[in-house]
């Protein structure tokens, strides 16, 4: 009853601005069939070293971190050695990503599952980005719980190279080619940087309610 | 909403000699106007994404009844379940039946507007469930009880000192003596203590940024993480929105996105941008069983039907509020309002009635700012101006100035006496001042003159000088 009221009111101040429903529908349909062409910034290199130096640079402006490796079998070490020069130490909770489990992660703690609370250091593998602002895209899952992106005090992001977009728009094809009918999931994150707050006195501070340290390592090739 | 507009005069007069709340207001000016200037630079096509922004909300609203359908059709489609509610009365009852049908004891709150417009909060409580916000800013005024003073940093007129006091007040269980000075501090023991609610609460209520027609999409955009705990870890996750949040596509928000933190917070992108569509999935890993969405009307199809349905494209960024000099010189809570500044001076007598609200639409230099930094190009001037003749015309009150304006009406329909009485008043006035050049004070405009000097006229008027041929 409330619905029919509502748009019916509105259909009433759009119909008093000389418009009418049926206008209106065929406006919709045509702008869905011939969407504009999004304004998208240049700024990402095309190339893709280039690329993934923008994306480290921006990621770094909001205060992440980042690496970049050759290939997965690399990963542990450059894990330890991170978590070694910043003095994290205790176990890794990871997504139970295939791309994950088949690596040999001794003498690093590694479990994989779900997201708890006493999580201290999160392992996420990035589904797509975007090079214009440094943003991660994650896509929520049967291996991608999204609470171990929120959780843990330090999240470590791989990306592997070939889902790194220049753009927005890019990201998002990245990701509709990876889950096709499943895009897209309950939950989607653009993640960029580590949480934050300004809240008292206008100064930033980080670390508020989600992780306070995000360390990105980039992965030559497509990784997964 | 509680509406305490009708006391701006003296709200505002108050707020010019709170020297902690001006305080307050310059760290505002350094960190969000400087913040927004920087990232524009760096951005060549800002310009045009506002001008696509502009057109996107405008098509939209013009469209408004298709958009919400297809949005309903499509978050039917992904799980979720939409409730249209007329008023806040119709959401927040919509609201208590899912908490309660869901044995709700603790609700966790993202910030939302719109849950301020609807006193959720008080609602839930006086059903026995506990809402607890869980923004930094959100959770320390609702500690305070005190309605937000900007809309995306609802405690910015607080100094880290209030903050530790509220903290020392309600945080009973801690040591008493424990060191709260600094920030770091503060947001430590705000972390543990939240993350504790976030951890046991049934439901959690967020806000949206967005709703996505083409996907059945909400959005939610936040630095701390905050909404996403909420959203992910309870049972249930409500998302409340107002009509005009719709937009067409995914696109279309990527667009809005880029002009949106930008000009709020000065940042390129807020931290956590995140997309919800319907409730987890059967396989996922964690996520919320269920999902609803409140659609609230709460006069949005009034707004529609009269003179200010541009307004409905505002995105809440607050940089109209962050550059308005009025809002810059009293701060948030003389407006009396949930939403200040110039965008809440336009929504907040076209949602509450102008009688309740008529001091607001005059709060203002029209000087033209909020336009020039607007993300999608409102014309907030001209709607303000829509509101002083909605007033003028329906006799809204404010004697004194209807007085003034009926004698210089008077005057300005008779030529000759119009050049008598300026031709009186400006001997006077440089006759009063020509020594100095200005003055310090005028009898009766002590107000005005308290804060700037009054610049002293020549002794003629410029028709007077040019009857006597005086042209150079």
């Amino acid at each position: 009853m409330s619905r029919d009221q509502i748009l019916a009111r509105i259909g009433a101040a759009l119909d008093a601005t000389g418009s009418s429903i049926a206008e209106r529908h065929a406006g919709v349909a045509m702008r869905r069939a011939a969407p504009p062409a999004p304004i998208i910034p240049v700024r990402a290199p095309s190339d893709i070293n280039g690329r993934a130096d923008y994306f480290r640079a921006r990621a770094e402006e909001t205060s992440a971190t980042t690496d970049r490796i050759a290939g997965f079998p690399g990963l542990p070490a450059a894990i330890a050695a991170y978590l070694d020069k910043y003095d994290r130490t205790g176990a890794i909770k990871a997504q139970p990503r295939a791309a994950f489990s088949d690596l040999d992660w001794a003498p690093l703690r590694v479990a994989f599952g779900p997201a708890n609370d006493t999580d201290g250091i999160g392992l996420v593998l990035a589904d797509g980005a975007a090079a214009e602002t440094g943003t991660l895209l994650m896509m929520s899952g049967s291996d991608a719980p999204t609470a171990l992106n929120f959780l843990p005090e330090t999240l470590i992001a791989v990306l592997p190279l070939a889902r790194l977009a220049g753009d927005y728009e890019g990201a998002w094809s990245v990701l509709r080619n990876a889950s096709g009918n499943e895009f897209p999931t309950r939950t989607v994150n653009w993640i960029s940087g580590p949480s934050r707050s300004a809240d008292i006195e206008q100064r930033v501070l980080m670390g508020v309610h989600g992780p306070r340290n995000l360390h990105i390592i980039l992965v030559d090739g497509d990784g997964a | 909403m509680s509406l305490r507009a009708n006391n701006f005069p003296a709200n505002a007069r108050a707020a010019l000699g709170d020297t902690q709340l001006q305080e307050a207001l310059e760290r505002l000016r350094g960190g969000f106007v400087e913040g927004r200037r920087q990232v524009v630079a760096k951005l060549p096509e800002f310009d045009d994404l506002r001008g696509r922004a502009a057109e996107i909300r405008r098509h939209t609203i013009a469209h408004l009844d298709q958009y919400l359908v297809q949005f309903e059709e499509r978050a039917t489609a992904a799980g979720g379940i939409v409730h249209w509610c007329r008023n806040a009365a119709e959401a927040r009852g919509a609201i208590l039946e899912i908490c309660q049908a869901a044995d709700a004891r603790l609700v966790t709150k993202g910030k939302s507007m719109i849950g301020e417009e609807i006193e959720i909060n008080d609602y839930l409580e006086a059903n026995g469930i506990e809402p607890v916000e869980t923004d930094l800013g959100e959770y320390i005024i609702q500690l305070r009880r005190e309605l937000p003073s900007h809309i995306i940093a609802p405690a910015t007129h607080l100094s880290k000192q209030q903050v530790a006091e509220s903290f020392q007040e309600h945080h009973t269980d801690l040591d008493a003596a424990r060191p709260l000075a600094e920030p770091e501090a503060l947001l430590a023991e705000a972390r543990t203590l939240l993350r504790q609610k976030f951890l046991d609460a049934d439901v959690g209520i967020t806000g949206a940024n967005f709703l996505i027609a083409e996907t059945g999409t909400s959005v939610i955009v936040t630095n701390e993480g905050n909404g996403d705990l909420t959203q992910t870890l309870p049972r249930v996750h409500i998302v409340i929105a107002s009509l005009e949040k719709v937009v067409p596509s995914l696109d279309d928000a990527a667009t809005l996105l880029r002009v949106l933190a930008r000009s709020a917070t000065g940042q390129e992108i807020s931290a956590y941008t995140t997309f919800s569509t319907g409730p987890k999935r059967a396989s996922d890993m964690d996520g919320p069983e269920a999902y609803h969405v409140i659609l609230l009307d709460n006069g949005r199809t009034d707004i529609l039907a009269g003179d200010n349905a541009e307004i409905l494209g505002c995105i809440r960024c607050g940089a109209c509020l962050n550059h308005c000099p009025v809002y810059g010189a009293i701060g948030g809570h003389a407006y009396g309002t949930v939403y200040p500044g110039p965008m809440g001076s336009v929504l907040t007598p076209a949602l509450n009635g102008l009688p309740s609200a008529h001091h607001l639409p005059q709060a203002s230099s029209l000087c033209g700012r909020c336009e020039e930094v607007c993300p999608v190009r409102l014309p907030l001037p001209k709607m303000l101006r829509n509101l002083r003749f909605q007033a003028a015309e329906t006799g809204a009150p404010g004697g004194f100035g209807r007085l003034l304006v009926a004698l210089w009406a008077l005057a300005a329909r008779r030529p000759w006496l119009y050049h008598f009485g300026t031709g009186i008043s400006l001997s006077w006035l440089a006759a009063r001042g020509r020594k100095k050049g200005f003055f310090r004070a005028i009898p009766g405009l002590g107000a005005w003159t308290s804060r700037r000097d009054f610049p002293a006229p020549e002794g003629r008027s410029f028709m007077s000088q040019w009857k006597s041929g005086r042209r150079s």
